[in-house]
């Protein structure tokens, strides 16, 4: 029986590449094999050749396994290999940020606002390991992990341009920034939400409208005198938007439902129209 | 820490009607030549080994219950005793009894013989299967029998998904949509018409009574019932609920109605074969308005009753969309409380559970001469028709807990009805040759 399952393995495991891994779990399936041919005679199986048979039967997949196996091998020498690339990429691109901020506080006598470039350094690297991230999220269909890095991003962006407004060029508005990231954090997901199909996109777009033309309220009040009154009616006209859009949602609906019970409709009067007259 | 099985919809269910009968299924074959004992165990233990709900023990949990698989030996499932003094008493005493449902094993097999005839009988958990895939796990045991005695290789046996969705495989998109929002529930049947036994009482025992139609009465019925594009099933019904009415005292002008149990495999991909062994059972309800002069009046009543139930191409299919979503809203606690309070078990049911091939259960070479199979032993007030043939003989089994009364009682009713077949033949002898 062992020298049988022996020769069975060695033959499954001539498709995948002979590593010490790959001998580890051969001497283990054999070992798996062995054990469980005895739980079957254990059990009262007595024809050896059913119980040869029956332990195959369990390795049926075995094939697929072991192309998987080679597979996750492949994947975890390729990861820790990654890991340790972006290990050293992050040390250099610190490494390198440092530098360039020392270099040019010592030869321009300038340490303020050059730390913006380890900021905005930090921020990018995040960013990228964000998108990254949100690529393989994507490649699983796990939209809302995806939705949540882009609205972090959009945070990250919005903090470094609202602290260059604010400290480089010294605008008084800068803080404005704020307002329109809460926009574009909202623009940005119903977007997502269409392009993915999410249920919640016919919910979102009126929020988004609504929401931007409160911020666009809000913006345009403090920069444009007398703007406040009749401003407010921006405000109404997101929320005729969103009532608009809800008759729309309904109308469209009701449509499509009517057509789908029009066509039962006609399909079942079609078939009692023919009983009718074939009926003895 | 042991294998998990999810506890579908119908095992649930199975185990709730564990207050109407004792969740057993049971079937005895008997033949003609000696089994191969050693071949069927090891064929047993291969099929065993398959199907992994066999081998599990039914965990009740106030959240969700489950199966745990559990270990076994082949004693476990299997008795055999080839000195039986009395064959049919022998394998009559291993199908009258129960097994738990926290058993390690959910079957049992026993192989018998009294030198002259041979008999296997085995019974199973209802939760496991039903009679549907009953008949066939006895084909599948033969056919590996046979494949084990000769030599050959390659068993087989089904070990698809059990769940209760798997009955919709077979629907158009459009169908699926209608069937699963039919949450009608028709186990209301309303009928409070019941068979007539003694009450229950703590001396009751397990029977399962059978009465076989003589083969030339049933070649003669059938015959006359393919002339006027009857089925068979349509006329045991007729022959059923007529008895009914005369075993029962019902009013003649009383309106009567049964289920019928329907396998509702035909909504299922190939008929059920790619899914695993369950229970995929419904019914249909045959109401008579009247008892009717004659035999013939009777069975009127069920054509119109059975036509109307077969156009409907949902049939059987009512009031799955309502369990499910009992048992998915609320833990298995309340979900089992509230169907108890909803679900009304039929008083008086007909299951035809049908052909038993004896060219597909032959054992080597022995061969089939004799069996049936029948549903649970129904506690009183509910009783069950169980119909199967094998080599053109009809076998009627009651399976009740009852006392010698209650058999008397169902040994007439067997006798009313071989009368309306009687009847129904000299009524309508001019049909036959």
């Amino acid at each position: 029986m062992e020298d049988k399952f022996k020769k069975f393995l060695e033959d499954a495991f001539r498709s995948i590449s002979p590593t010490q891994a790959a001998m580890e779990l051969r001497k283990q399936t054999l070992r798996d094999m062995m054990a469980r041919a005895q739980e079957l005679r254990i059990k009262g199986m007595t024809d050896e050749d059913l119980i040869f048979d029956t332990v195959l039967e369990d390795y049926e997949d075995l094939g697929a396994k072991l192309k998987e196996f080679e597979k996750q091998e492949v994947i975890v020498r390729s990861a820790k290999r990654n890991l340790l690339l972006g290990f050293v990429v992050s040390v250099a691109v610190v490494v390198i940020l440092s530098l360039t901020y020392v270099l040019i506080g010592a030869l321009t006598h300038v340490w303020h606002p050059t730390w913006l470039i380890m900021v905005g350094g930090i921020f990018l690297g995040l960013a990228v390991i964000f998108a990254i991230v949100s690529v393989k999220a994507v490649a699983k269909k796990r939209f809302f992990v995806l939705r949540l890095l882009v609205a972090l991003t959009e945070v990250l962006l919005a903090v470094f341009v609202f602290l260059l407004l604010q400290i480089v060029f010294a605008l008084p508005q800068a803080w404005m920034t704020f307002l329109a990231m809460v926009a574009l954090i909202l623009g940005a997901d119903t977007v997502i939400a269409f392009f993915t199909n999410s249920k919640s996109k016919w919910f979102e777009l009126p929020v988004f409208v609504e929401v931007f033309s409160v911020m666009l309220y809000i913006a345009l009040g403090i920069l444009t005198s007398g703007f406040w009154h009749p401003g407010w009616l921006l405000c109404l006209v997101g929320a005729l938007f969103a009532l608009a859009e809800l008759i729309c949602f309904i109308a469209i609906r009701n449509s499509k439902k009517d057509k789908k019970e029009k066509k039962k409709l006609a399909d079942k009067f079609v078939k009692e129209d023919e009983k009718y007259w074939t009926e003895w | 820490m042991p294998k998990i099985l999810k506890a579908e919809i119908w095992d649930k269910m199975q185990y709730l009607f564990r207050d109407f009968y004792d969740r057993m299924v049971h079937c005895v074959q008997f033949y003609d030549a000696p089994i191969d004992v050693d071949a069927m165990k090891n064929v047993l233990l291969w099929t065993t080994e398959k199907t992994p709900i066999l081998h599990s023990a039914f965990r009740v949990n106030v959240v969700e219950p489950y199966w745990t698989v559990e270990d076994y030996t082949i004693d476990d499932i299997v008795t055999v005793n080839l000195e039986c003094e009395d064959l049919d008493k022998a394998t009559d005493e291993f199908v009258c009894r129960s097994i738990p449902v926290d058993n390690n094993v959910q079957y049992q097999f026993g192989i018998f013989s009294d030198g002259k005839r041979w008999a296997i009988a085995m019974i199973v958990n209802h939760m496991c299967m039903d009679g549907g895939d009953f008949k066939y796990f006895m084909r599948k045991l033969a056919e590996n029998y046979n494949k084990q005695i000769s030599g050959e290789r390659g068993f087989s046996i089904k070990t698809g998904s059990r769940a209760l969705d798997e009955v919709y495989s077979n629907l158009t998109e459009e169908e699926k949509e209608v069937a699963k929002g039919l949450y009608k529930n028709i186990s209301a049947v309303k009928d409070e018409h019941y068979f007539p036994l003694t009450p229950a009482s703590k001396d009751d025992r397990t029977m399962i009574c059978k009465r076989k139609v003589d083969k030339a009465l049933f070649d003669n019925f059938k015959a006359i019932g393919k002339k006027l594009d009857v089925t068979v099933n349509d006329l045991m019904l007729a022959f059923y609920i007529r008895a009914l009415y005369d075993i029962g005292m019902f009013d003649e002008h009383e309106r009567l109605s049964i289920p019928c149990m329907v396998d509702l495999r035909r909504h299922i991909e190939a008929g059920g074969a790619g899914t695993g062994l369950t229970n995929h059972t419904g019914f249909m309800v045959v109401s008579v308005d009247e008892k009717g002069e004659t035999i013939n009046d009777t069975l009127i009543g069920v054509l119109r009753s059975v036509r109307k139930s077969k156009e409907d191409k949902y049939m059987g299919l009512y009031s799955l969309p309502l369990l499910k979503l009992a048992y998915a809203v609320f833990p298995y606690a309340i979900s089992e409380t509230a169907i108890k309070i909803g679900y009304m078990n039929p008083l008086i049911g007909m299951s035809n559970i049908g052909l038993l091939s004896d060219t597909l259960l032959k054992l080597g070479d022995a061969n089939l001469v004799d069996g049936f199979m029948t549903g649970a032993v129904k506690y009183k007030p509910y009783m069950q028709l169980a119909l199967t043939t094998v080599k053109g003989v009809m076998t009627m089994t009651i399976a009740i807990r009852g006392n010698d009364e209650d058999k008397k009682t169902v040994e007439r009713f067997f006798d009313m009805i071989v009368a309306n077949m009687q009847e129904f033949v000299e009524l309508n002898k001019d049909k036959l040759g």
